[in-house]
């Protein structure tokens, strides 16, 4: 089975400097994901596995540049020029970040903004776009979906902006999610439900899924693969449970100690 | 053991911002003690009242009712001499690394705030102390004439702590301090904290929504739940047995590990 | 802004050169009587100097009482900078102390300073100095800094009084009055750094304002009066025969603009950095 998305030799470099011999911020990056597959990439702040995410979805700063190649559906996220990429975000590839109120647009209502994503891929008719955005917010757990639809994003708490990144993200049904760190700026209870319902996604979808974070917790949760990101490289590439009952890099082994308990927990 | 702190009936409400909203009732009736050299962790949802409790005991926000006794005087009632003496302490360290430090301040200035304002020591022994405090916290001497914008999150939360410490506290509200670290990061700032309440006999109020993070360095957790306290009791007890509900959410939503 | 950011600007060419023109002709103002070629006042020959295009002896030519353009310019210079920059400085200060006044005190003294603005800033600002003047009489330049710089503190007092309410809630001001600083200190050491950058602004969009304010009063003779020479006095001079002799208005018309383009791209390269401040330190 050829994989979904397949990542060869990656490299990101800092090109705004003269400086030729400026370490790479990644480097020699090279995995695989499946369809239906969850893989985590977890990573301390500054590992670049956020850069990672970024290039993959062609969203670096134009001081950061990318080398190498990833495939997805046959084309080279790298390489491809824009036009294609704008067609493929969206709809077959898809992502949420961190901070969900900067990524929503202050002035527009978040049913807008949802059924936005269905107009810029061709629904021309505003109340077929308008009633999936509000079936897919009610589907992501948002209560009176239709009520919330006619809000702006700082009316809503921080949960619930995240389920409107999320309907934004699954409203047509992407075949690879990359998220972000999503729950860093929530609380955990919040951050629980939100994990939930992007497992239950998931599944009910059989989406792929590549989910960044510093934190082991939130992966060992959701991925069943995880590479770990450090110093700008991939030092360990296993299923997850493997990485938490014999972690080999150090690296690895300090970020399983992060989150072990020292007792045990009801 | 004496109690270092204690509130009693505590009420904390805020004006509402519109004519038409309601009063906000922070903390709604909160009692409780915190004894010298514990750490005792405040934790519940967003919205639950914590960091205004926290905020409240140090008289960084009006107090509506009830009454906050550190060492036996009444909080409320301090003024001028008394107050100043108070803040010398009971000190805080904020969640925001970004924020909580002044970026127009360099590193030194910002960590010597507390000791020029208080007259602790002279301009040339000023610097000595900052640059001790610098290594204690884990950074470097040289990093005083630096500014906040250079350094990591972590290492902006190390100057906060120093900053807190240049004045000589005996208590320190640690307003989730950790929660918007890294998981690595956060072990050792947790791991400085619980190296400095030994060294310097600190009492600590660690307020947090994350029960993992209260998990290595509390003994006592209290939950609050809607401006109330709802449960409290060691730390071993309420994560082997809790009894509240907010508790036991609060247990659930930590991560499930398959270990 | 951080001495990071101080340093940035002076990399910022359109600011270097805005500063330095402005500098300049400050400076040209005060070395006015050194430079100028001749007496601004003087009128040496009624007839035959009268209205001289430009020429190696007069290179601003000379005015209907054929005095030397070249020098009432250089000595106007002093007289309307000079009534530019005083007035700037008094609307600035006046403008950031109600300011700091309504944001940290609040309460009634908040209300009544937000009142007297909100009510104040309704009234344009050129109507209002001519009706003072009307009232009080012809006026030295002294009281044309009073009236011109007392009838401008509006916008500056209330960039600063929001700046300062803004600030006020942050988490490093919270830290220091937890440290039990007062506010006073609190005031000089964090709020008035914090705002330092947009008072800049504030100011030299004040002096951009000011220039042609005075300029224009001169002109309708409400301002500087003659034989004192200003920038727009010299127009006023010539008013029979601006259509004849180009250079008595292309030359004092000249200097405020040039001086007042200046300002404008100094405020706005100003912008520039605070707000490039915002996103990266």
């Amino acid at each position: 089975m050829t994989p979904l998305l397949s990542v060869d030799g990656l490299q990101i470099d800092v090109s705004a400097t003269g400086d030729a011999a400026a370490k790479p911020i990644l480097r020699d990056v090279t995995f695989a994901v499946n369809a239906g597959e969850t893989v985590g990439l977890l990573g301390a702040s500054g590992s670049g596995k956020t850069s990672l995410a970024l290039a993959l979805l062609g969203l670096l700063p134009p001081a950061l540049s990318a080398r190498g190649r990833a495939l997805f559906d046959g084309h080279d996220l790298i390489a491809m020029p824009d036009h294609v990429r704008r067609g493929l975000r969206g709809r077959r590839l898809s992502m949420v970040f961190q901070e969900p109120l900067t990524a929503l647009n202050p002035r527009l209502r978040v049913g807008a903004q949802v059924a936005e994503v269905a107009h810029a891929h061709g629904e021309r008719d505003a109340r077929r776009a308008m009633r999936a955005a509000v079936d897919m917010l009610d589907r992501t757990g948002l209560h009176e979906a239709d009520a919330r639809a006619r809000r702006y994003p700082h009316e809503l708490s921080g949960g619930e902006r995240q389920r409107v990144l999320l309907a934004m993200a699954l409203l047509l049904d992407p075949a690879l999610l990359i998220a972000d760190e999503p729950t860093s700026a929530l609380d955990v209870t919040v951050q629980a439900q939100v994990l939930q319902l992007l497992c239950a996604q998931q599944r009910e979808r059989g989406m792929a899924l590549v989910l960044v974070s510093h934190d082991l917790g939130v992966i060992a949760t959701t991925c069943v693969r995880t590479l770990v990101v450090h110093d700008g490289r991939v030092v360990e590439d296993a299923p997850t449970r493997q990485l938490l009952a014999a972690p080999e890099h150090p690296q690895t082994r300090a970020l399983v100690d992060a989150v072990r308990p020292r007792r045990r927990i009801a | 053991m004496s109690a270092l702190l204690e509130i009693r009936d505590l009420v904390v409400e805020y004006a509402p911002r519109a004519a038409a909203d309601k009063l906000t009732r922070a903390v709604d009736g909160v009692s409780m003690d915190i004894v010298r050299g514990e750490t005792l962790a405040l934790v519940g949802e967003s919205g639950s009242g914590k960091t205004s409790l926290g905020r409240a005991v140090l008289r960084l926000v009006d107090v509506t009712a009830g009454t906050v006794r550190f060492a036996g005087d009444d909080v409320r009632a301090l003024d001028g001499d008394g107050l100043r003496q108070f803040r010398r302490r009971a000190q805080i360290v904020f969640q925001d690394p970004k924020a909580s430090l002044d970026p127009r301040m360099s590193v030194g200035d910002i960590v010597r705030e507390g000791i020029d304002i208080h007259a602790l020591a002279p301009r040339g022994a000023a610097e000595l102390r900052v640059a001790r405090l610098l290594e204690e916290v884990g950074l470097h001497a040289a990093d005083a004439t630096r500014f906040p914008h250079e350094f990591s999150g972590g290492e902006r939360q190390r100057i906060a702590i120093a900053r807190a410490l240049a004045v000589e506290p005996e208590f320190l509200v640690l307003d989730e301090a950790v929660s918007a670290l890294d998981v690595l990061v956060r072990r050792h700032v947790l791991d400085l904290l619980a190296t400095l309440q030994a060294a310097r006999g600190l009492t600590y109020l660690f307020i947090a929504h994350d029960l993992a993070a209260v998990e290595r360095i509390a003994t006592r957790v209290a939950v609050m739940q809607r401006g109330r306290i709802v449960e409290c009791a060691p730390t071993a007890s309420l994560f082997g047995a809790p009894s509240s509900a907010a508790a036991q959410a609060l247990l659930a939503a930590i991560p499930r590990i398959p270990w | 802004m951080t001495p990071h950011a101080w340093r940035r600007l002076m990399d910022d060419r359109p600011a270097v050169l805005a500063a330095a023109v402005l500098t300049t002709a400050a400076v040209v103002s005060l070395l006015a009587p050194w430079l100028a070629p001749y007496d601004p006042t003087v009128q040496p020959d009624p007839v035959a100097l009268r209205l001289i295009g430009p020429s190696v002896q007069h290179p601003f030519g000379t005015d209907p009482f054929s005095r030397d353009v070249f020098s009432r310019v250089l000595y106007g210079a002093r007289v309307s900078l000079g009534v530019a920059f005083g007035a700037m400085l008094l609307s600035v200060s006046l403008g950031a102390a109600l300011g700091a006044l309504a944001a940290v005190l609040g309460g009634w003294v908040d209300l009544a300073i937000s009142a007297l603005v909100d009510i104040l800033i309704a009234m344009p600002r050129l109507l209002v100095v001519i009706a003072l003047v009307a009232t009080f009489g012809t006026l030295s330049p002294w009281w044309l800094v009073a009236l011109i710089g007392g009838s401008g503190w509006l916008t500056t007092a209330r960039i600063v009084r929001g700046e300062f309410r803004d600030h006020l809630n942050r988490d490093y001001v919270l830290a220091a009055r937890a440290l039990g600083a007062t506010r006073w200190r609190i005031v000089w050491q964090h709020l008035l750094p914090a705002v330092a950058p947009q008072i800049a602004v504030a100011a030299a969009l004040a002096l951009a304002a000011v220039i042609p304010l005075e300029a224009a009063l001169s002109f309708v003779g409400l301002g500087i009066q003659p034989p004192l020479p200003s920038w727009g006095n010299i127009l006023l001079d010539g008013t029979d025969y601006l259509t004849s002799a180009w250079w008595l208005v292309v030359f004092p018309v000249g200097a405020v603009t040039m001086t007042v383009s200046a300002a404008l791209v100094l405020a706005d390269r100003l912008r520039v950095a605070i707000a490039g401040e915002e996103r990266a330190p």
